[in-house]
Parts: structure tokens; sequence; C-alpha cells
């Protein structure tokens, strides 16, 4: 009887994983929605607000091109009844310290676009996870004409997508060593002051990027909610490996996807401080998980009865030697 | 056009890498992924600084064979998932036996 449920029960945990992960996998890249009752920009224009041809056959194209064109770690969310309106999620590359992690923008189309570019508002929560991406939400990208850049780092209006602020925001702002992202901090770049500031820097945005975790479990964003708890569920064993890893001195973005080290990635281990802030608010992460329905997460595999036979003949082995040396 | 370009890097990757498992005598299992052509010294250093040891703390043992760290995946014709021992490092007689105690401290502070 205790066999049985013991197998239904793994059963049961791995079916469920198998529904999720199919759920990820049928989440469409691009979709429309009914509505955006929740979106940073809800209030700027009408439903009822006429555009110009030129305005609209652009957002189309826009999505269109998103449409076809979306890699898959961004998914993109566009309004029937509100054409200026859209929400992007990036998903944190391995490698990152945002690895694993969610981030959602509000983009909005201006009327006068595409002579000026969108308006781009991160969900921050109130944590700054990246010097381009402030804690009151403003995203400070050349691109977007929230920072001052050269004439072709600027919005082109004949040239310039939404698809590419997308990837360059995923790909450019939530990279590796986001410390150089801060202008004028490139020069420093490759010296012993630039690395160990920027591997400190990467360290606490990891830990930002853990509670910004947890604030998009507690309160995810409109069409999204499902999405949300499907990709945790899915990621918390390998979010919770990282984190053991990580607290055992394992250099930051050194794990990759099943609880694997990279061993290309080791550098120097983990600052004393790295460990045990992520020793403590790990807790916090993994009560959400288990809010999710996660289970097994925290308990360690119990040792088979063959380590004890092992230790009895490393004891043995022991003895005949201390024996041969007498 | 995409799909010759992603199976590419995919070969390349399998042919390059191998995941290797690290198992000790408490139960505990850590995996690494290492280069084929890359000597295993890098992976015994890791793991030992994950364990918060030094590196002649650990005895790590494949197909029945101590592995000396000069080695390399390919030279042991090792394969994804196999499993390396990693046994503590002992030795006997009387000083010894004085050691071996004092490992034991050390792991009950460890603890």
């Amino acid at each position: 009887m205790n066999h049985i449920k013991v197998i239904s029960l793994v059963q049961y945990s791995s079916s469920v994983k198998k529904l999720k992960e199919e759920f990820l996998r049928n989440f469409k890249r691009f979709d429309s929605v009914e509505d955006f009752s929740d979106h940073h920009y809800v209030s700027k224009g009408k439903a009822s607000k006429q555009h110009s041809k030129n305005w609209v056959k652009k957002v189309q194209d826009e999505w269109k091109i998103l449409n076809q064109n979306l890699p898959e770690t961004i998914f993109v969310r566009a309004c029937e009844s509100r054409m200026d309106l859209l929400r992007a999620v990036i998903i944190g590359a391995e490698g990152t310290p945002y690895h694993d992690g969610l981030f959602f923008f509000d983009i909005q189309f201006p009327d006068t676009y595409p002579s000026v570019p969108p308006n781009v508002y991160y969900h921050s929560g109130g944590l700054r996870i990246n010097p381009n991406l402030y804690n009151c939400g403003k995203v400070c990208l050349s691109l977007l004409g929230t920072w001052h850049g050269n004439a072709r780092q600027s919005w082109l209006p004949k040239e310039s997508t939404m698809l590419q602020v997308l990837v360059s925001i995923q790909a450019l702002v939530l990279n590796e060593q986001p410390y150089f992202n801060e202008p004028g901090y490139g020069l420093i770049k490759g010296t012993w002051l630039g690395e160990s500031k920027s591997k400190v820097y990467s360290e606490n945005v990891f830990l930002l990027s853990l509670k910004t975790m947890v604030y998009s479990m507690r309160k995810p964003p409109q069409h999204f909610e499902e999405y949300v708890q499907n990709h945790y569920f899915v990621r918390s064993h390998d979010i919770v490996k990282a984190c053991n890893a990580y607290k055992a001195g394992a250099p930051l973005g050194s794990m990759v996807k099943g609880g694997v080290q990279d061993l290309e990635q080791a550098r120097q281990s983990g600052s004393k401080k790295f460990k045990t802030d992520v020793a403590s608010f790990m807790q916090t992460v993994v009560d959400e998980f288990v809010k999710l329905g996660v289970k097994e997460l925290a308990e360690k595999p119990k040792p088979p009865v063959n380590n004890a036979n092992t230790e009895n003949q490393s004891k043995k082995k022991t003895r005949k030697r201390s024996r041969s040396s007498r | 056009m995409s799909n010759p370009q992603d199976d590419k890097p995919i070969d390349q990757e399998q042919e390059a890498h191998v995941i290797l498992k690290v198992k000790s005598q408490d139960g505990d299992e850590v995996l690494f992924k290492n280069k084929k052509s890359a000597p295993l010294k890098k992976l015994m250093y890791v793991y030992c600084d994950r364990r918060g040891l030094k590196l002649d703390a650990f005895a790590f043992i494949f197909n029945g064979a101590r592995i000396g760290g000069l080695e390399t995946p390919d030279e042991l014709d090792m394969e994804d998932g196999d499993v390396i021992d990693a046994c503590r490092a002992m030795s006997g007689g009387l000083r010894a036996n004085q050691r071996q105690w004092s490992y034991m401290l050390f792991d009950h502070n460890g603890l």
C-alpha cells in the first residue's frame, strides 16, 4: 500500500509538471487581448480616440513584425480597443544575474509615432536592478530618447521598431555585467577595480532579482497571471539549486539549466555577504514556491544504505593501515 | 533557414562538453559541466571550494581508480551523467588518528 501511494505521488507530481510545461510551450509569444485595466499608460488617451491612417498602419506593421520575429524569451500582448498599448515580458538569460526572472514592460505608442520613440515603463516594484532601469520605472535608453546618444544610437523614425527595443533590452540591458551599463563606467572594464565593483553590483542585482520574482508571484500583471505561476512552478527547482550553489560559494551566473555548474564560468567564489544574503532571503522565495504548489523543494536526499556500507569499508581500511604501520 | 543554424551549435555543444555528477559520502550530489578536453583539476578545485575544504580533503574516484587531476574526460572515456565519488581522504598511524579526529571536529564546526 505504501509503495502504491509513493508511486502515485511521484506520477502525480510529474504529470502536473508536464501540464505546466505544456502550458508554457503553448503560450503565444504575441496575442491580442480585450482590455488593459492595470496598464501604466491606461490614463493616456481613450478607446474612442481616432488615430490617423498612417499611425494605424504603422502600429499594425509593428504587430506583424512582433508576431513573426519575437525570440523565445520575449512575450507581448496587444490590445484591440487600445491599439497604442502593449505589454511585454522578458525572461532573464542564463549566465546573468537576471537568470530565470520575469521582467515586465508596459509600452505606449504616442500620437506622433513613429516620429518620436514609444514610451516604455518597467514594473520595477521600487527596485533598481540595472543602471538603465530606474526604480521609478523609467527606462533610460538613447533608443527611447530618455538618454542622449550619438545619431546612430537614437530613435530613427524610418528604421527603428518595437522589436528592436525589446531585443535591445534583453541583450544589452539585462546582460552579464550590468555595472558597466552606467555611462562612463565602461572605461574601467577589465581593470581590477572595475571587475571587483562589477562583481559586488551583480551579486546585489541577483538579490533584487529574487525580490522581483517574489513581487511578480504575489501580484502578477494582467493577462500574464497564469504564465507567471507556471513559469516559476517549472523553474522553481533550478532557482533553488542555484541559490544553494551560491550559498555554498559558487560564483554568480555559473549555474545553467538543471542545476549544473558550468566550470568555464568558475572565477572567484561569491563574497561572504552574498552567501549570507542569499541564505537569508532564500526562504521567502521558497515559501512563495510552496504557495504555487511546488513540492519537495527544501528536502535533501536521505543518505541510502550504500553510503553506510562505504563508511564501514573506509573504517576497515583505516584499521588495516594502522596495523601495518605498527 | 533557422533549423540548420540551430542544429549546428547544439551538436557542437554536445560534442564539446560533458555533464558529470560528483557524489559525496553523505549523499550530496553536485552536477558540473566540463569540457571533454579540459583537465579535471578545475572540477576538483571548484568542488572543494564549494564544500569549504582544502583539495587534499577529498579523494575523487572514478571507475574504481583515483583521479589525479591531470586527466581529461576524453582520456577517462567519460559520458554525460557519469558519477565521480568524492571520498574523504584518510591514512593510518598515530598521527593519522589525531588528524582524523581534527577532521571530525572540522566537520562538526562546518555543520
